[in-house]
């Protein structure tokens, strides 16, 4: 046996956050999803100072113009700059994205803990309840819930979250049972570990990467899901710019303008990919069974 | 001398563990009991080690767990240094964790991904309330050097190191409380022949240093042998022999216990044992075979056998089987 070093001589290594990191960043998809994402989010802050014009600018005598130098994206049918739209709707869009992914991972992932770490009847109840709601297709349920709501961007934020809530519960009560039956548990268990203990620095750690990896997946969902809503009419409802509702105008000068249809579902396109993206990279980096 | 110093350490009698098996899901009806250990009794001194041999599936690991509370038994009684294991209070049983502590077969799956190994040995004692964070810390440390990695690898986690390290972990962090026991369930069957060398006699130098008592609970006999000063035999549930190491190795007395020896392999090359060839299968333990469970493949059976479950006898000073044949000293 050798006796090493002091406490001085310790150098601190690699958490397991940055190891992902590490990972993370040598999928070149997984960057290009990131920055993507990134980009979006950056456009959604500082709309204001990106875009030229206000998003419900009429400006006289520039209604439907083709893109330009002017008008990187053309004008809509009251003379609205398209680019200034696009980039204020992404406000819309990451908004809800995700606050109404924070919405259902705040209220999914405790239940999905209480459901797995507790069992019995408890678990019983919640997945009964968990069950009843998973049982309608997300858009449905989202549709139900905003006509109770009533339409507006916030309201959809709240549906969304309400739909979302069991499936992170049913994931993360999934997670904690497979993580309940590891060695590593039981371990800690005999060493006389307390209760506590075992939940937040064992069960809790082990769990999280799998709901990283569905929230950012979620998130593109949730883009969709709003700009479907909007579209319909049923979601951010106008003078609010939303990339859906842009959709839904240009649909009868589509013929003529393309643009007007072009460039929203660019934008939704590229905003969802660059998600899922990032959401698989996650997914890679985070996955124990891969080698280094 | 008499008094508590010739106390075992750990006494077990009339153990059992019946899992009950049930049609349908959850509280259906009844459909049979697995009884993985059907009345099981030993002692174990202090700082002595006890091997228990058997195949998969005789319950040694169950026995394991049973005596450390990992699983609640159906029946019997287990007493550490003269305490109730099976009746103490939750802040008894905290005390009774801090002396009997568990090395597990599989490296890979015993240390939790997420924390570095200097916490995961350290943990124990900042939980109990027994050290601050630095002092653990401290104490982590000297044991990771103790175990001979280097105290440099606190900050490290598992995935870095190889399958004999991650047991090294292992060992330190059932050795962080300093118990005066631990349940080694296979601790070295997952590791190469050349590893498992070191590890059992970094073990050994751990015993004879920290005077801990081990279960060391093995198939392999070549193994058991070394490390042990008893070994009890078990089959199907039931302890059917039970002597001291050499005393079994020399002279088995129960058939089964005969069998196991002669698959031991010699190590010549051209040379091989008489091997007794046993016939069939194990039982299922849902249905065991009536009278001794070992009727059915005993090359030696009698009428006997298969009416009546044969009682444990002393064969010799501290030699014991359960077997119609032996006969009691």
């Amino acid at each position: 046996m050798n006796a090493e070093g002091n406490a001085q001589d310790i150098v601190k290594t690699d958490s397991m956050a940055w190891i992902v990191w590490k990972r993370f960043v040598k999928r070149k998809v997984a960057l290009l999803g990131l920055g993507i994402f990134a980009a979006a989010v950056f456009c959604a802050v500082f709309a204001d100072w990106i875009a030229p014009f206000g998003p419900n600018e009429m400006l006289p005598g520039a209604q439907l113009l083709p893109p330009s130098l002017d008008h990187l994206m053309g004008t809509d049918m009251l003379g609205r700059d398209l680019f200034s739209r696009i980039v204020h709707g992404s406000r819309i869009s990451i908004y809800v994205g995700v606050v109404s992914m924070l919405i259902a991972t705040a209220v999914g992932v405790p239940l999905g803990l209480i459901s797995g770490y507790f069992g019995r009847w408890i678990d019983q109840i919640i997945m009964r309840v968990m069950d009843v709601m998973l049982a309608f297709p997300v858009f449905l349920l989202a549709i139900m819930i905003m006509v109770v709501l009533g339409a507006s961007a916030t309201n959809v934020c709240t549906a969304l979250g309400i739909v979302y809530i069991p499936r992170y519960a049913r994931i993360v009560r999934g997670s904690v049972l497979s993580i309940r039956e590891n060695e590593y548990i039981e371990a800690v268990r005999a060493l006389g570990i307390k209760r506590w203990r075992i939940f937040l620095l064992h069960i809790l750690p082990n769990c999280l990467a799998p709901v990283l990896v569905v929230v950012s997946l979620s998130i593109g969902v949730a883009i969709i899901a709003e700009a479907s809503l909007s579209f319909l009419g049923m979601g951010t409802q106008p003078p609010t710019p939303s990339w859906g509702s842009d959709l839904r105008d240009a649909i009868s000068l589509m013929e003529l303008n393309p643009w007007l249809a072009i460039f929203p579902g660019l934008a939704i396109l590229l905003t969802v990919l660059g998600i899922n993206m990032l959401g698989d990279g996650l997914r890679d980096a985070t996955d124990p069974r891969l080698k280094q | 001398m008499l008094g508590k110093e010739s106390e075992p350490l750990l006494s077990v009698r009339g153990l059992k563990k019946h899992f009950p098996v049930r049609k349908g899901l959850g509280a259906g009806r009844l459909k049979g009991l697995v009884k993985a250990v059907d009345g099981v009794g030993f002692h174990i001194e202090k700082a002595r080690t006890l091997g228990l041999v058997g195949e998969s599936g005789c319950g040694k690991t169950t026995v394991g767990r049973l005596i450390l509370r990992l699983l609640e038994p159906t029946e019997g009684y287990i007493f550490f240094d003269g305490l109730d294991v099976l009746t103490l209070s939750e802040s008894g049983l905290l005390k009774y964790r801090r002396q009997a502590q568990i090395i597990f077969q599989d490296p890979y799956s015993s240390l939790n991904p997420r924390m570095c190994i200097g916490k995961a040995i350290a943990e124990s004692l900042i939980s109990h309330g027994l050290m601050k964070k630095n002092e653990a810390r401290e104490r982590a440390m000297e044991l990771l050097s103790f175990m001979g990695l280097s105290s440099q690898h606190y900050y490290r986690y598992p995935h870095e190191f190889s399958g004999g390290q991650r047991q090294r972990v292992g060992i330190a962090r059932a050795l962080a409380l300093r118990p005066r026991m631990i349940v080694a369930d296979e601790p070295v069957s997952a590791l190469d022949v050349s590893i498992q060398a070191q590890i059992i006699n970094l073990m050994e130098e751990i015993r004879e240093q920290f005077g801990i008592a081990y279960l060391f609970i093995s198939h392999d006999l070549g193994v058991v042998r070394h490390i042990s000063n008893r070994v009890a035999v078990m089959y199907l549930g039931k302890i059917v022999e039970l002597a001291g190491t050499e005393a079994l190795f020399e002279n088995p007395v129960h058939p089964y216990t005969e069998a196991l020896l002669a698959a031991v392999p010699v190590s010549h090359p051209r040379l091989r044992r008489k091997r007794i060839i046993l016939s069939g299968g194990v039982p299922s333990p849902l249905n065991p075979p009536p009278g001794c469970a070992f009727h059915p493949r005993c090359p030696r059976k009698i009428d006997r056998c298969q009416e009546e479950t044969p009682e444990w006898k002393q064969v010799s000073p501290g030699h014991f089987a359960a077997c119609h044949l032996a006969i009691g000293g």
